[in-house]
């Protein structure tokens, strides 16, 4: 589905991506994990097409991002670390606007956002002006955004940022649910629990660098050897950067 | 004014701080100081032919000069005075930065004048520069010392720009706080009724044509002071202070010079204690009505984008879109509401300008190049400010639009496209009107060649919006004064400025030979008009590219 080979990003001197290669395959969840600055952000934003790689190639269900932007962009969804939105829109109207970029028919596309909008559970606030939301309603209604083309491969920066216990349960579900169907999900984020909760597999970056790259099984046994809780194994990691890759 | 100077230190130090220093930026930067620096340049060499112009060859002596110069002084003073009115609603009331400091302890009053001056800059800074430019000219041409361009710089100039922001500043005030109470619409339709009149009122006492033929009657003792020749009523305005002030300097009165820097500063003096007071008084208290102007009724148009049949009108989202937003904003409401109006009042004026009284083709020549100039001053000023930064507003929400299927180069073209329309429509017009009794035989030609010309003017704008822009900024008159619309706006006048001297000599040639020959010779005129056209063409394109290349750049 997702393969990711040798890709870099500099800027300027600095490398925020060091020649990373990863491929996932459909139905997966693979957590993305890393401190603050490893180049989590910076790997979506490639995949994504929102910024160009200095080196490297991105590979979407055959689609060659570079060439066929088109093409591999109609089968991504990406949920950003930050929910911006069109302040003046209303939440429906964010949906509409959302599902007009992909070119969905028009009565599909409303009974998708009916669809999302009780999956989620949003409509009783969904035809509100989106600046008067909070951050944790923004962050629902672009992850509802996220779904509507179905796409093939979600990539999600970040999801539980502002969101409250119950929306947080209702968004893991939606993604192990998502997944199930065969679908792919490539999410970074910081909470580890929630990676070991709902993610098939891991990865961690560091300064750049995949620094590991398996199943959560393998990172639990892991840490079982190490004798230590998933937080003090992740600082380890990311403290000393020895290379745990398989890759 | 401990705290005072503290913010202004951090925002001096915000302001200037370069964070990355990449090749794109010096480029940028280099760009930018090349362009201001060959910008005043031109202003100056610019004022010291027009001067040369009217005193040497079209011999109208110094009062008539001044005259003009009072008539500009008060076009600037308008411009300066609505700029504070509009660009004080969003730094005043709907700036994060004044939310931020409210929420500090910082009194409102302190807040306030910080604004003030922020205001200040943001909407004058550019004329200011286009004014030492000119007054340099002018200070050479007239072999005034050094010391003379410092004095009518500080001891005129800048008393005549406070006298119209805090005029400004003041209005906006009163227009919040009389809105809470009458409500907005009403406030602001009793506002542009009695600007409107004033205007009227301007015009209509003052008529540059009468007066010039009643000087020439002196011709050639056009050199004194026509007192008489001036209404009473205009004696009392500060434009009429000023450029009476600069006539005295030149005859080496400073006596009367001084009576006219009294009135400016004792003016501005007045009205700057009057808006501190008010901001004193009502200030916080019209920050916290936090109202908008803009009427509720938007529910009807909620529905488009529901409405629109999204497989074969994918595009026509991102207008719809782009729609909603525009009338949903306030700022941007009101600031198309005043240009309607300004271009109304201009419609109105110059399509009664008629030269047929006129025999003098250097004269002719002026004014017909002086109206040309002025239509593509308007589009620029409109372009610059409401396609400038259609590119950044899209703002941060933008990675929605960049990570979908569209393609980012059609969206360029959509939005140019809607933009160059908007703004040739506009332009059209305002050609008709101008030229209607000016020269109605140079209608079509202006009207055709003014195609090109508009959409040079506005793919510059939009291309330097794209190469700018900045998605952090969500206001767009704050997006409108930048670094690179000021940049933009100098382009746009030297742009103008190579139309004048592509322009100038066949077009004196042109009313030369109906003057004397009776006889319409286009010729000449078309070959100019050729390479106008051609260079407009270049233009476009040029910044076409351009500006597509920088919107496809990292998000």
């Amino acid at each position: 589905m997702l393969k990711l080979n040798s890709l870099t990003k500099r800027f300027g001197n600095f490398t925020a991506v060091d020649n990373i290669s990863l491929e996932l395959n459909k139905g997966e969840l693979f957590g993305f994990l890393g401190p603050n600055g490893a180049g989590k952000t910076t790997t979506i934003k490639m995949i994504t097409g929102l910024i160009k790689p200095s080196a490297g190639k991105i590979d979407i269900n055959g689609f060659d991002l570079a060439a066929e932007t088109i093409e591999a962009k109609s089968i991504i969804g990406y949920i950003p670390d930050q929910p911006f939105i069109y302040d003046r829109l209303t939440g429906k109207e964010f949906l509409f606007f959302s599902g007009s970029l992909y070119g969905i028919e028009k009565n599909t596309l409303k009974e998708r956002i009916d669809n999302v909008i009780d999956q989620l559970k949003i409509g009783s606030w969904i035809n509100k002006n989106t600046e008067d939301y909070s951050q944790g309603m923004k962050q629902r209604i672009v992850i509802a955004s996220a779904f509507l083309h179905e796409p093939d491969l979600i990539l999600v920066d970040e999801p539980m940022i502002g969101l409250d216990p119950q929306s947080a349960h209702i968004i893991k579900n939606v993604f192990k649910k998502y997944t199930d169907n065969g679908k792919t999900i490539f999410m970074s984020t910081h909470s580890l629990h929630v990676v070991e909760e709902i993610c098939g597999r891991v990865g961690i970056i560091n300064k750049g660098k995949m620094i590991f790259d398996d199943s959560i099984a393998e990172l639990l046994k892991l840490k079982n050897e190490k004798d230590r809780n998933l937080e003090e194994l992740f600082i380890e990691l990311t403290e000393d950067e020895p290379d745990f890759s398989n890759n | 004014m401990n705290q005072i100077l503290v913010i202004i230190k951090y925002k001096l130090t915000a302001y200037f701080r370069t964070t990355n220093i990449t090749l794109s930026e010096i480029v940028k930067n280099s760009a930018g100081t090349l362009v201001y620096a060959g910008f005043a340049a031109g202003a100056f060499f610019f004022s010291l032919s027009v001067l040369d112009f009217v005193l040497q060859k079209a011999r109208l002596g110094y009062f008539l000069l001044h005259e003009f110069i009072s008539i500009i002084f008060f076009i600037f003073f308008l411009a300066i005075n609505v700029g504070n009115i509009i660009v004080s609603w969003s730094t005043l009331y709907k700036s994060a930065e004044v939310s931020f400091l409210f929420t500090k302890p910082v009194k409102p009053f302190k807040i306030f004048i910080i604004k003030y001056f922020d205001n200040l800059f943001y909407s004058s800074s550019t004329l200011m520069m286009i004014l030492f430019a000119l007054f340099l000219g002018y200070t050479v041409y007239f072999n005034l010392s050094f010391a003379d361009f410092i004095l009518i710089i500080f001891l005129y100039l800048i008393p005549f720009i406070i006298i119209a922001s805090s005029l400004g500043v003041s209005i906006m005030i009163i227009v919040v706080k009389l809105s809470a109470l009458y409500g907005a619409r009403k406030v602001l339709i009793f506002l542009c009724v009695i600007y409107l009149f004033s205007l009227f009122l301007f015009f209509k006492v003052s008529s540059p044509v009468l007066l010039v033929r009643k000087v020439m009657e002196y011709y050639p003792f056009t050199d004194q002071y026509f007192s008489d020749l001036i209404p009473s009523a205009l004696k009392y305005l500060p434009n009429r202070w000023f450029a009476d002030s600069l006539y005295w300097i030149v005859n080496e009165d400073y006596t009367n010079a001084a009576a006219g820097s009294v009135y400016l500063l004792s003016a501005a003096a007045l009205l700057f204690g009057l808006t501190i007071f008010l901001g004193h008084r009502w200030y916080y208290k019209t920050w916290l009505m936090n109202f908008s102007f803009v009427s509720p009724k938007t529910k009807l148009k909620r529905s488009l984008l529901e409405k629109i049949d999204t497989v074969k009108h994918k595009y026509l989202s991102i207008m719809v879109k782009d729609f909603l937003l525009f009338v949903r904003d306030s700022t941007q409401v009101i600031h198309l509401s005043v240009f309607v109006l300004l271009l109304l009042i201009f419609v109105s004026s110059a399509s009664g300008i008629s030269i047929s009284n006129l025999s003098d083709p250097y004269m002719i020549t002026m004014i017909y190049l002086a109206l040309q100039l002025f239509n593509l001053l308007l589009i620029t000023t409109l372009s610059l400010r409401f396609v400038f930064p259609y590119i950044s507003l899209e703002g941060k929400a933008f990675w929605k639009i960049r990570s979908s299927t569209i393609d980012l180069s059609y969206i360029y073209n959509i939005k140019l496209f809607f933009s160059i329309i908007a703004m040739v429509i506009s332009g059209e017009t305002l050609i008709y009107f101008s030229f209607i009794k000016l020269a109605p035989h140079l209608i079509v030609k202006n009207m055709l060649i003014f195609i090109p010309g508009i959409s040079a003017i506005v793919t510059l704008n939009y291309a330097m919006g794209s190469i700018f822009s900045n998605y952090k900024e969500k206001n767009a008159i704050r997006l409108a004064s930048s670094r690179g619309a000021t940049i933009t706006f100098l382009l746009c006048i030297v742009y103008m400025l190579f139309m004048i001297i592509m322009t100038f000599n066949p077009v004196l040639a042109h009313f030369e030979s109906i003057l004397k020959h009776g006889n319409y010779d286009h010729r000449n005129l078309n070959t100019a008009y050729s390479y106008f056209v051609l260079f407009s063409v270049t233009v476009t394109a040029v910044f076409y590219s351009a500006g597509l290349k920088a919107i496809k750049k990292d998000f």
